[in-house]
């Protein structure tokens, strides 16, 4: 499969300092590749790269077979990208078909209002047509950024959390427009912070920690490389005793105590599960996740939940 | 897929529209942009016209005798003046009347000139003469008195002139043509500026006849006393509010509407949005300043209809048009350049009021930069405003000639913070 994008050791630097350390990576035409990395890990600076926004410092981007960099490439890249920022935000005052019609008309051979049409309804906007962007709700935001990233046709969609601040159902529209995205032939690069959005869209991963990419390859794959296998966690631990002789500071969260199954034998794991099942305490099985990867990879939650990052 | 001039256009224009209809639905944009400088123009209009009761009439007796004090005539005048409607107010002599009048609102002066005495007492003999002359020349004719007695009552008359013009300080009286010269006609002036002053003429009907009552008095005769008026205005009243709060006004729009259009798109996102599509850098300043220029002209056409209609003023010709989008050009590029070297929006926000509001105190808009003290006006010509305010002033009222000058100053700035304006802005993340 042909690359929609190619990025082969990517520096980005400011006052000496490397957010971007020679990163290389691949996105291949028609997938949905996801960027994954906590906050500072130089994920929007690369993606930023990717768009022409930011220039970079060393290495080289190729989108669609332009240069990054090069500014007649650049036009021709940002002709054949679309993007949607986190929180969208479009002209207040203007109402969603007004705001359509203003960034289709941004581009050459701009959409007739038939297109504009098509693109409202395609994303469920009827109803929203002349209400302004002011007025309307995270979601429905949310979902006008995506008709406007989509509006002039583009190749490569870029999505920066995309569902972030929505309700559930909202998240799952948004979803599911993605998938249909990626169904019509559409690149699709996605920087998320929920990992249940990356495992259920990304076709592959990559995740950033400190400027460089730590790991690559679709969410199966790195959560059953990085991840810490089959689990078993307890909540409420400390009221059994026995248990309770069981924790240690690597295995314990709150009151909750996290088992490798594959550390335990079957006898004990059954014996374990009785004795806090007759104790009145929530069990729970877990198989590999990216999440548990990701953590891994880039750091671990401390007990008031904050992301501790490695190193 | 190459974008054509056609499409190019479409950007623009279709950004330029945006920008210009988010502006003006927003309620407080509106009120801000066409309301406000309406009813401020309205409101200094109005501001300065005259209180219908308040009839003060500025008085400077430059009649003072060797010591200082005012002549007995022009006592005699002032004390009449007070005795009647107006509301009599002393002026010194050293003050320059017409700067006074021409800097200041309300005020209105009466100058009465140095020798006013001493013209009204000769003006008053001639007259007694030419009665005394004609009623001899009767009885001659009559033969009632001897042609000999008319002869020495001549010479006893001059005799008695000569004596009363040197007890006035009129020292040419003593020599020998002071007799031969008529006496000169005795004149007050009233310098008023119509522009400001809407009372004027019924302060100069109540002077009309107290100078007549005066006359009356002296000798029942005319000509011994004339008023004149001398009006230092050069514009109507309307007529110069409305070009310098319209100036103003374009300046505020540019320069805070379009430094705060680029603060909010940097701080919402919108800019970043904006830059990653094929839209330029200069389609977007483009953009900028044909939504402002268009916005300058739906303001000066609000603001000159309602002037118009309501003030009366005059209707500013084509020119002036020219001068209002060049106007408009400098000062969305002066917001351009201030939005383009400062990063931080709250920056942009603060430095753009710091330039405006100084700049529109300091050039003339709410009073003459005549009025100011010296260096102050150093610094107002150093502004663009002021050459706008001039520019405006001069093509609407005056003629184009005039506000050449002041619309190249305008141009040549227009040029600098453009060009400026245009280096600076960045299109780019750093």
């Amino acid at each position: 499969m042909e690359n929609a994008i190619e990025v082969v050791n990517l520096v980005k630097s400011y006052s000496g300092k490397n957010v971007v350390d020679g990163i290389s990576f691949n996105v291949k035409k028609g997938m949905i590749f996801a960027l994954l990395g906590p906050n500072g890990a130089g994920k929007t600076t690369t993606i930023e790269i990717v768009e022409c926004l930011r220039p970079l410092t060393s290495g080289s981007v190729r989108v669609l077979g332009y240069n990054v960099g090069d500014r007649r490439d650049e036009q021709e890249i940002k002709r054949r990208i679309g993007i949607m920022p986190q929180e969208f935000r479009a002209l207040d005052k203007l109402s969603v078909r007004e705001n359509i019609e203003l960034f289709s008309r941004l581009y050459p051979y701009h959409s007739s209002s038939k297109d504009v049409d098509e693109v409202i309804r395609a994303f469920g906007l009827e109803e929203y047509s002349n209400v302004r962007f002011e007025r309307l709700s995270g979601g429905i935001r949310q979902r006008l950024g995506l008709a406007i990233a989509t509006i002039h046709d583009p190749e490569i969609l870029f999505l920066d959390e995309p569902t972030t601040g929505l309700d559930p159902t909202s998240r799952r529209q948004v979803w599911a427009m993605i998938r249909a995205l990626k169904d019509s032939g559409k690149t699709v690069v996605l920087t998320s912070h929920y990992m249940e959005e990356v495992e259920y869209l990304a076709d592959e991963v990559a995740i950033m920690s400190k400027g460089r990419i730590v790991a690559s390859g679709s969410p199966q794959d790195i959560a059953s490389r990085y991840g810490t296998g089959r689990r078993l966690t307890i909540r409420g631990y400390s009221r059994s005793r026995l248990l309770a002789s069981l924790a240690n500071s690597s295995n314990t969260l709150g009151d909750t105590l996290t088992l490798s199954m594959d550390r335990l034998d079957s006898m004990l794991i059954a014996e374990i599960v009785d004795m806090a099942i007759r104790d009145g305490l929530e069990v729970q099985f877990k198989n590999p996740s990216l999440e548990d990867a990701f953590l891994r990879l880039v750091g671990r939650i401390d007990e008031d939940g904050r992301l501790i990052i490695n190193g | 897929m190459k974008m054509d001039i056609n499409s190019h256009l479409v950007a623009v224009a279709s950004l330029a529209r945006a920008l210009l209809l988010d502006w003006l639905r927003s309620k407080t944009g509106a009120f801000f942009t066409i309301l406000f400088p309406i009813m401020l123009m309205v409101m200094l209009t109005l501001a300065f016209n005259d209180d219908l009761n308040r009839l003060d009439l500025y008085v400077q007796n430059l009649d003072l005798d060797h010591d200082g004090m005012p002549t007995e005539t022009s006592s005699s005048l002032i004390k009449l003046l007070s005795s009647s409607m107006l509301n009599i107010k002393h002026i010194p002599a050293d003050v320059d009347a017409y700067e006074y009048v021409k800097y200041s609102t309300n005020k209105r002066v009466l100058i009465i000139p140095y020798g006013f005495d001493a013209s009204i007492r000769a003006k008053s003999m001639e007259a007694r003469m030419a009665v005394m002359l004609s009623t001899l020349d009767l009885f001659i004719e009559r033969s009632w008195v001897q042609d000999g007695v008319r002869t020495s009552m001549i010479s006893g008359m001059e005799g008695l002139q000569r004596e009363l013009a040197l007890r006035n300080g009129d020292k040419t009286a003593s020599g020998g043509n002071a007799t031969n010269a008529p006496p000169a006609l005795a004149r007050l002036l009233l310098i008023v500026d119509s522009s400001k002053d809407r009372e004027y003429e019924r302060v100069e009907g109540i002077l009309a006849s107290i100078v007549a009552m005066l006359q009356q008095s002296t000798i029942d005769a005319p000509d011994i006393l004339r008023m004149e008026v001398k009006d230092v205005s050069t514009t109507e009243r309307a007529n110069y509010y409305l070009p310098s709060v319209l100036a103003a006004f374009i300046m505020t729009n540019g320069v805070l509407g379009t430094s705060g259009i680029v603060a909010d798109f940097k701080r919402r996102g919108m800019l970043k949005r904006l830059m990653s599509t094929p839209l330029s850098r200069l389609q977007w300043i483009i953009a900028n300043m044909m939504a402002q220029t268009i916005l300058a002209l739906i303001l000066a056409s609000v603001m000159v209809c309602i002037a118009v209609i309501a003030l009366n003023t005059t209707l500013p010709n084509a020119i002036s048009m020219v001068v209002l989008a060049i106007g408009a050009l400098c000062f969305t590029g002066l917001g351009m350049l201030i939005a383009g070297a400062l990063k931080d929006p709250h920056a942009i926000t603060g430095a753009s009021n710091a330039i405006a509001f100084p700049m529109m105190f300091l050039s003339g808009t709410f009073w003459p930069i005549g009025s100011m003290h010296e260096y102050m006006q150093s610094i107002a010509y150093a502004l663009p405003l002021t050459y706008f305010i001039d520019a405006l002033n001069a093509s609407m009222y005056q003629s184009s000639i005039l506000a050449l000058q002041s619309t190249s100053m305008l141009a040549l700035f227009a040029i600098v913070f453009v060009t400026l304006g245009s280096y600076l802005t960045r299109w780019k993340q750093e």
